[in-house]
């Protein structure tokens, strides 16, 4: 019984270069066999998502029992090796290729890659890497390049990074796990702890706690007036045939995918296709440090569920004025938020005659550019003072203000 | 000669028309004009001349001022729009003509408002083309303007300046004929006008051509002093059509009006009290329906004239 295997995944951060001056240099490699009982810390950058946000994982923290063994996950699914560029930027500025091995000041870490691991052809295709990312530490940080955004282009964008936690911990005397995964773009280093209390089960089973992949998870339903995301999703499985605890396990620290202005927040787990509510998660969310926590009485997919009971002013547009200058390359317009396929905007000049409407937008609602027509087709609408008024598909009020675009 | 004078409307109208940009409109000034739904072109006699056709200032038989207030789009939580107007007529004298001196505003507090300060002068033609006053009156005018636009910026736009302001003018026609038919030509910010902010943002020219009858009794269905009109309005390359009714009632005292656009069903009252010496107050009420904006409970327009 107390001999304890241990088994523990993290996520190391990991960005790639992809750039066609690096071609020649690319010298990734497969990782190499470690020992019998290796700490299997895994990374995935997340480049989905483009906020300025770096969870990593503090390598250096970890309780690792013997060699650490890292994986780059690249995601990068038909790129083929030999047009990638991974590089270890150290503190003191010195790059080192990720085929060397034996970084110094990070102990025995093995860098390099699994071409097998490279497999999935999925959305993150379209983004270049290009640049330098560094193994996890204290002032480490992944940065990409969008793909639209040009060949010759300096703009880089810090990337997610986000963990993945395995571990086998003897559920009769109870374990924990404890891993960094802050904000390192805010000085946050926050812990992301899993705790097994004694007797949550019976016998060694390996935990694993993972963020699952947002795109393959329903994102659930939505109303008009509360309307609901997706925040954050955690999966909590243990392997072994196990399907009920005795007692649950508390996962703690958990970050936040995107801010939140959310007034209220659900649990919710997946039975078959349904994401159903449950109400004994002890969920607790910290809105500033955006972080969140919650008990898992059972085996199987969890998942947080942001929730803004809006009001009539919740869909006006904060910006009551526009001028019409381009910022970038777009119009930056009234932003209508929280409005959905179905929703309405209408425009109307102060003879009460229409100029244009709105019927459709984008994930945070609907953008009055200032044009005539629908949906921003037409021509541009004169200087002037405007009336909106918001219909949702919902039914109930039409929610009516006044916004002044000007050349 | 009625011929004539419509060819040269329209060939007014045509060369006259051209495509600029920018904001200003003469919706809603003088509360008889609006419960006629603004078609006042050819009607213009009164303190409401001066921003619908400058010419018709020309045939007010005494000074009149006219004080105008007003709520937009009432019944809108989150809409707080004002219309006011003021408007004085001086006829100094058949040789010397009339001029007048008129303000209108439009305002979003907080938001964005437009200023029209507008300076006119007109005069009965008659005398000087050799027109039988039997016949016909004909009379032209011409107002001075400034625009104004003031736009509360926010944090954002902190470096733009608050005001935007340019010089413009009317110029306008008003042929009233005996039998009883109006003909008005009006062309409205024949000056470019600039009033952008960032950008070159002229205020766009408005001709209207405006037809009217009246008759002080309507022959057939009996209604007294009874005037109709209707303007055409061209703006860019759009057109629009405004038309209205007007009678007078008891001994007439009680104005009552009716009228629309394509926005808006229009419908107005007015009560004359009159004095010594040919001194007159009139209070006028104008009730505007939007057609297309939901609801509202309609715009109100209140004003009290003096004439003396």
């Amino acid at each position: 019984m107390n001999n304890i295997y241990i088994k523990k995944s993290l996520l190391i951060a990991f960005a790639i270069c992809v750039s066609a001056f690096f071609v020649d240099i690319c010298k990734a490699e497969p990782l190499s066999p470690t020992e019998d009982t290796p700490v299997n810390i895994s990374s995935v950058a997340d480049f989905t998502n483009m906020y300025p946000r770096v969870l990593h994982t503090k390598i250096d923290t970890v309780l690792a029992n013997g060699i650490l063994n890292a994986k780059v996950f690249t995601y990068f699914g038909i790129a083929s090796y030999g047009e990638l560029t991974l590089e270890y930027k150290l503190d003191d500025g010195e790059v080192i290729p990720v085929e060397e091995k034996n970084i110094k000041n990070k102990k025995d870490l093995y860098i390099g890659t699994t071409k097998g691991d490279i497999t999935k052809d999925n959305e993150y295709i379209d983004y270049r890497i290009k640049g330098t990312f560094k193994i996890p530490g204290q002032d480490d940080f992944i940065t990409y390049e969008p793909a639209d955004a040009g060949a010759s282009s300096t703009t880089f964008v810090r990337a997610k990074v986000i963990s993945k936690i395995e571990k086998e911990i003897d559920g009769d005397s109870g374990g924990t796990i404890s891993v960094f995964a802050g904000d390192q773009s805010k000085g946050d280093n926050g812990t992301v702890i899993v705790n097994v209390p004694a007797g949550a089960y019976s016998g060694t089973h390996n935990i694993v706690v993972d963020f699952l992949d947002e795109s393959s998870i329903d994102q659930g339903s939505a109303s008009s007036k509360t309307r609901e995301n997706v925040i954050s999703n955690v999966a909590v499985d243990v392997e072994g045939g196990i399907t009920e605890l005795i007692s649950p396990i508390q996962i703690k620290n958990l970050p936040l995918k995107n801010e939140t202005k959310a007034n209220k927040f659900f649990m919710q787990y997946q039975e078959g296709t349904d994401w159903n509510l449950i109400s004994n998660s002890n969920l607790s969310v910290d809105k500033p440090d955006q972080l969140y926590s919650f008990s898992a009485a059972k085996l199987g997919h969890y998942r947080v569920l942001e929730s803004i009971i809006l009001s009539n002013s919740s869909y006006r547009p904060e910006n009551r004025i526009v001028v019409k200058a381009k910022v970038g390359n777009s119009y930056p317009g009234f932003e209508f938020k929280y409005l959905q396929e179905g929703d309405t905007v209408k425009i109307y000049n102060l003879k009460g005659k229409k100029i244009a409407e709105l019927k459709s937008g984008n994930s945070d609602g609907f953008i009055w550019e200032g044009k005539k027509g629908t949906d921003n087709n037409g021509d541009w609408a004169e200087s002037g003072t405007y009336i909106y008024q918001i219909k949702l598909k919902s039914g109930g009020d039409v929610i009516s203000g006044t916004i002044a675009f000007v050349w | 000669m009625k011929k004539i004078l419509a060819v040269l409307l329209l060939t007014i109208v045509l060369v006259t028309a051209q495509k600029v940009q920018a904001a200003f409109d003469d919706t809603y000034w003088g509360v008889r004009a609006l419960g006629m739904g603004g078609a006042f072109t050819a009607v213009s006699n009164d303190a409401n001349a001066p921003l619908y056709n400058v010419a018709g200032t020309a045939f007010t038989a005494q000074n009149e001022v006219t004080l105008m207030g007003s709520r937009l789009f009432a019944g809108l939580e989150g809409v707080e729009i004002g219309a006011n107007y003021a408007g004085f007529v001086h006829p100094i004298d058949s040789k010397y003509g009339t001029i007048s001196f008129a303000w209108a505003s439009i305002s979003t507090p907080g938001l964005r408002r437009e200023d029209t300060f507008n300076i006119g002068y007109a005069r009965l033609l008659n005398d000087i083309l050799r027109l039988d006053s039997e016949i016909v009156e004909l009379s032209a005018g011409l107002n001075v303007k400034y625009l104004m636009q003031e736009v509360k910026f926010g944090e954002n736009e902190k470096d733009l300046e608050t005001y935007k302001g340019a010089m413009t003018g009317d110029i306008g026609l008003l042929a009233m004929f005996s039998n009883g038919i109006g003909i008005g030509y009006t062309s409205k910010y024949v000056v470019p006008a600039d009033i952008g902010f960032m950008e070159k943002d002229e205020v766009k020219n408005i001709n209207v051509v405006g037809l009217s009858y009246y008759n002080d009794e309507l022959p057939y269905i009996k209604i007294p002093y009874f005037t109709i009109a209707l303007d055409v309005i061209f703006r860019d390359n759009e057109s629009s059509i405004r038309a209205g009714v007007e009678s007078y009632v008891l001994d007439r005292k009680l104005a009552i009006r009716l009228g629309g656009r394509e926005e808006a069903f229009n419908i107005g009252f007015g009560y004359e009290f009159a004095f010594a010496n040919e001194t007159k107050l009139v209070i006028d009420y104008a009730l505007e329906l939007p057609m297309q904006v939901e609801e509202s409970y309609g715009s109100h327009f209140f004003s009290l004239s003096f004439k003396f």
